[in-house]
């Protein structure tokens, strides 16, 4: 069984993903597989318990075919999102509510 | 320094999380907290993800060899392939704060976060193989 398990809702105007356990090598291109299903993403990570860069290459892959709004990350991909200085490129929400009710 | 200091595991991603847990277990044991443990685990996710990627250029093309150790000023990681040399010198930096998507590349980011959470990284190659050491202070 994946390590990773993902689940898209959708709704107007963004399908909202909610991804939850580790994102990593192993993962990652099944990660990124499901992002590229969808234009407009809102994507909660807070139950993502790890991320390495093949997760955040994933993100910026889904974020140059269309919009990428992340949801409560995890404390855990809070910070790769830091230490790879990726923070300024993607909006970030508290709730799934405030990211799809946000400007598209 | 006894036998289950080390771990030697075929070169598949899917083994990765084992040689991370592994050194995660002996990170935890020289006395580092959960956060500290997780950039430890990161460090050795990104060096095995490189030596399949860069030094075997593909998976199940040879084995990892994982080793840790505590000494009273750092914790130690030496992780050993018989994979070709590469240099990470010639691996570029990500640039620091990206602006532009469009323009983003994050290659060589998984060496930027080796570098980035640990106190001192070497590499030295030879006939026997490219040996990454990683060290973090206690």
């Amino acid at each position: 069984m994946s390590d990773l398990s993902m689940e898209a809702k959708a709704l107007e105007p963004c399908t909202l993903v909610t991804a939850r356990g580790r994102v990593d090598s192993t993962t990652a291109q099944e990660f990124e597989a499901e992002l590229s299903k969808y234009k407009n993403i809102s994507l909660n990570l807070s139950e993502v318990t790890y991320m390495s860069s093949a997760g955040l290459r994933a993100l910026v892959k889904a974020k140059k075919q269309g919009e990428v709004k992340i949801v409560a990350p995890s404390t855990r991909v809070a910070e790769v999102l830091d230490l790879a200085g990726l923070n300024s490129l993607f909006d970030v929400f508290d709730t799934n509510e405030d990211a799809v009710g946000s400007r598209w | 320094m006894g036998d289950q200091n080390v771990l030697t595991v075929n070169g598949l991603y899917k083994n990765i999380k084992s040689v991370c847990k592994f050194v995660a277990e002996g990170a935890r044991n020289a006395g580092f907290n959960e956060d500290d443990t997780f950039r430890i685990e990161l460090a050795c996710d990104e060096a095995c993800t490189n030596i399949i990627e860069h030094a075997y250029g593909g998976e199940n093309k040879g084995s990892i060899r994982a080793e840790w150790s505590a000494t009273p000023s750092y914790f130690v990681i030496l992780l050993h392939d018989n994979g070709r040399s590469f240099n990470p010198s010639k691996i570029p930096n990500p640039p620091e704060k990206p602006q532009n998507i469009d323009d983003l590349k994050i290659g060589g980011l998984g060496l930027h976060f080796i570098k980035k959470i640990m106190d001192d990284v070497a590499f030295t190659f030879g006939e026997s193989g490219n040996t990454l050491t990683m060290k973090k202070k206690r």
